[in-house]
């Protein structure tokens, strides 16, 4: 797990507009890119004072798009966004039809909220809260759960989880002969 | 002092174009920003200058600093600050690197005249956003301007280019080539992820506009081509009016907007 201080990496509390967007962006893929593969990277905005949607825009949805399309094997978490940043990745996100999680944290690296911004069925809103609370399972461990009750087949909730997984939401793991899912952070 | 709202220069502006001149002058007015941005485009369109309408209404405020800066005649990169105002020329097709400062400059004096901090954020995004999408989308190498004034607790700013306008920016993405008018595809701007660029991740540059006048109890005017949209956040009762005036080149924002709502009927 990597945390990448905003502010310090770029040099400014305010990131806005398309052009400080454009600016931004080859350094924040080569940060991306820095680090191991399959690794979490929280990106924390916690000095960060302003981030226009037009921003967001033009840095995070590509990064993002790079993640969910294969070409960039890491996790993401956006860690202490005040309101107004929250608000702007949330427009955002719902329009471009992407999702992420994000944390707010009491103290850096200990302990926080964490909840979905942006674009996801609530079934699999469900589904990514569940492995969330859990921290790890497989699709036969949900059996259990309140999935089962909800008579959902398995071929149903292993696709969910896997969809959540080519998000970036989840992470996968093959444990003996099934596949185990667990969050991008702990 | 009494003001010269815009729906004057509107008027004054259809005179302009039957070419008479000098029927503005009323002394001790003083004109908003909204109407003092309309006045100065109407003149460039008219090939007018200041000279033309008389000199007893520049009482200071917006109308003021456009006169001191030169624009649209001088193309330089300039700012001009009163007490509670200033205007900055934003270079055509160039970086600009100055802009930050000067809207730090905002919220310094925003916060003076005692707005929260929540409110100076809000306002400070939707600024840059719109001064930013100047450079990117006039698509002229005419300069533009933006400006703010703090007045009774309220910050008025402005965004104003001579550029192509909304209707021909859109345009050139196929997705709006079939956009007939410019009042149809400033109601299309609007929306989140319309934008002359095709690639996702673009269209979000209003955004912080809407939201910083509909949080913070605030009115925009937009005006492009024939077309003017006015969105009044000023009360509960939210509205949207759109009209036609005479044709003016590029794209003209001026937003009102304070952390409580304004004491007395809102007007640009």
């Amino acid at each position: 797990m990597r945390r990448i201080n905003l502010k310090d990496a770029l040099g400014s509390e305010s990131l806005v507009g398309r052009s400080m967007a454009s600016e931004h962006f080859p350094k924040l893929v080569a940060l991306a890119f820095g680090g191991d593969k399959d690794e979490t990277i929280i990106w924390d905005f916690g000095d960060v004072d302003l981030a226009t949607a037009s921003y967001i825009g033009g840095t995070f949805v590509p990064l993002i798009r790079m993640v969910t399309s294969g070409k960039l094997a890491r996790y993401f978490v956006f860690a202490n966004l005040n309101e107004h940043c929250q608000d702007e990745f949330s427009l955002v996100f719902e329009a471009e039809k992407l999702a992420a999680l994000c944390l707010q944290e009491k103290e850096e690296g200990h302990g926080g909220d964490s909840k979905i911004i942006g674009h996801l069925d609530p079934a699999y809103r469900d589904t990514l809260a569940t492995v969330l609370a859990k921290g790890r399972v497989s699709a036969a461990m949900l059996e259990g759960g309140k999935e089962r009750q909800d008579k959902i087949k398995r071929t149903t909730r292993i696709k969910r989880l896997t969809t959540l997984v080519s998000q970036g939401l989840l992470r996968r793991m093959k444990v003996g002969r099934e596949y185990v899912y667990e969050a991008t952070y702990n | 002092m009494a003001e010269i709202t815009v729906k004057r220069i509107e008027a004054f502006h259809r005179v302009l174009l039957q070419g008479d001149a000098a029927q503005l002058t009323v002394p001790e007015q003083r004109l908003t920003m909204a109407a003092a941005i309309e006045l100065t485009c109407a003149l460039y369109q008219a090939g007018k200058d200041a000279s033309a309408i008389g000199t007893d209404i520049d009482q200071g405020g917006m109308w003021s600093l456009i006169c001191t800066s030169g624009w649209p005649w001088k193309e330089n990169e300039q700012e001009v600050e009163d007490a509670n105002c200033g205007l900055r020329i934003v270079p055509g097709n160039q970086d600009d690197v100055g802009l930050l400062s000067f809207v730090q400059r905002m919220q310094r004096t925003l916060k003076a005249s005692g707005g929260s901090s929540g409110f100076s954020r809000a306002v400070a995004g939707a600024f840059i956003e719109m001064a930013g999408n100047i450079r990117e989308h006039s698509m002229t190498s005419k300069s533009g301007i933006v400006g703010y004034e703090v007045l009774n607790d309220r910050i008025t700013c402005c965004f104003a280019d001579l550029g192509v306008g909304v209707l021909e920016s859109l345009r050139l993405n196929p997705k709006y080539q079939p956009l007939q008018t410019s009042a149809e595809a400033l109601d299309e701007a609007l929306k989140e992820g319309v934008s002359r660029f095709a690639e996702p991740g673009r269209g979000y540059g209003f955004s912080d506009l809407l939201r910083a006048i509909t949080e913070q109890w605030g009115m925009a005017r937009l005006r492009t081509g024939q077309a003017k949209l006015i969105l009044d956040r000023t009360t509960e009762h939210r509205t949207k009016t759109t009209g036609f005036c005479p044709s003016l080149p590029g794209l003209q924002i001026v937003f009102t907007c304070g952390a409580t709502p304004p004491s007395k009927n809102c007007s640009l």
